[in-house]
């Protein structure tokens, strides 16, 4: 297998955290970064460990859907935490990741849209995605207490022909949009953006995560269709609960809280 | 399960709940039900109400099992959802299921996946046993402490 193309060094010298990409596992391929990270997690991997992967032959999204990472364009990276996760600090873990990629993005000059609960748009096409998955930490591992993986696909130097045929009207990357960062300069400022998010929700401060990661978000007010596993949902964005879930003001003044979701603008047509 | 003094054995479950974090656990065995629910991390043993029946004689600590009427008491744990979500029995819409009726599943085995937010939560079972009911659809929504599956303990 060839080499890996990610280049560490320069991963290196942008990151500014004390645990988040400290230890890093870097790959030519793998079937997903997220299963990466979970079989690092076996073999006794530091927290805050990070997965990068020039290509994932099995990536994966939301609701067992496929994740399309061209081979060295697309960032793959997974971070692996298992120090002190508890459940109700990890049902939050998905905003926090959403804003940390939204602010890590700022820092390199690219302002995207914050999706509920953490996909990122430029000019109402897909940039990046995360997926979150959490376990009870292995015995092996310290025994008590969860642990989490975060996975995030963010698209970097993808060509328009580097895209699927089917994703091509969906999805932007960074380069066509005029951004000429390169994935290590991205892993490293969301890894930079995340470590004081996540400390933050370590000490408790779950609301103040909320009120930042609703004040980053620009589409208040605005109708908005949730495709749930239940079935679609149309309403007016109204706020996110305590839990993080999204509000809803149904056309019958009734409100609704969201946990899971596609969210589109009301009226577009149903698709990925 | 929970025959002779059954104190030793409440204990147990309690720190079953307590070790875990499931939010509830109800085990019937040799006519008698415990149900023990976690409040705000500490659990809390009830017995279950006897309908007609005697009470057994409460054995001190927290909880006191008593008699069911029922001479059919089912013998029956279940697995409850730790929080408000989605639940899939896959790990993907095109994969196996992780559990069907009828299979045995171990302590520490993935059972489910409840689905917050993006946050797939890999739920496993506390109890080993066989699964003899699956009491919610796949994708359908549930809440904190919904019991999802009936599981026979071996």
């Amino acid at each position: 297998m060839a080499d890996p193309t990610f280049d560490r060094a320069r991963f290196s010298e942008r990151l500014a955290t004390r645990r988040l990409g400290r230890q890093l596992v870097v790959r030519a391929e793998v079937e997903s970064t997220n299963d990466t990270a979970w079989d690092a997690l076996a073999a006794g991997a530091a927290d805050g460990t990070a997965v990068v992967a020039d290509a994932q032959t099995r990536g994966r999204g939301r609701a067992g859907r496929a994740w399309h990472t061209a081979p060295g364009r697309g960032l793959a990276l997974s971070v692996l935490l298992h120090q002190g996760c508890d459940r109700r600090q990890l049902g939050v873990l998905p905003l926090a990741a959403g804003l940390a990629l939204a602010r890590g993005l700022e820092e390199l000059g690219v302002r995207a849209a914050l999706k509920w609960p953490n996909d990122l748009l430029l000019g109402g096409r897909k940039l990046a995605g995360v997926l979150c998955e959490s376990r009870r930490l292995p015995s092996s591992a310290g025994g008590a207490g969860q642990a989490a993986v975060i996975g995030v696909g963010v698209n970097v130097t993808q060509r328009a022909e580097d895209f699927p045929a089917d994703l091509a009207s969906s999805a932007i990357s960074l380069a066509l949009a005029g951004h000429a960062a390169g994935r290590e300069e991205v892993a490293a400022g969301f890894l930079n953006a995340l470590e004081p998010l996540w400390d933050e929700l370590q000490e408790g401060a779950r609301t103040r995560l909320l009120e930042a990661w609703s004040a980053r978000a620009a589409f208040w007010g605005t109708p908005l269709t949730v495709r749930t596993p239940a079935g679609p949902l149309t309403g007016t964005a109204r706020r996110l609960d305590d839990d993080g879930a999204l509000v809803l003001a149904l056309e019958t003044g009734v409100e609704r809280a969201v946990l899971a979701g596609d969210v589109e603008p009301a009226g577009a047509p149903e698709g990925r | 399960m929970l025959g002779g003094g059954g104190l030793a054995e409440l204990r147990q479950l309690i720190r079953l709940v307590q070790r875990t974090g499931i939010g509830e656990l109800e085990v019937s065995s040799g006519g008698r039900t415990v149900r023990i629910a976690a409040h705000a991390g500490v659990p809390i043993a009830t017995a279950m109400p006897a309908p007609g029946g005697r009470s057994a004689p409460a054995p001190g600590g927290v909880a006191t099992p008593a008699a069911a009427a029922s001479p059919k008491a089912e013998e029956h744990a279940a697995i409850s959802s730790p929080m408000v979500g989605t639940f899939y029995r896959a790990p993907a819409p095109d994969a196996e299921p992780y559990v069907e009726v009828g299979d045995m599943v171990e302590v520490g085995q993935t059972v489910c996946i409840i689905e917050a937010m993006k946050l797939m939560n890999e739920i496993e079972s506390e109890i080993r046993g066989r699964v003899v009911k699956i009491l919610v659809d796949n994708a359908q929504p549930v809440e904190f402490g919904q019991k999802l599956f009936l599981i026979e303990p071996a």
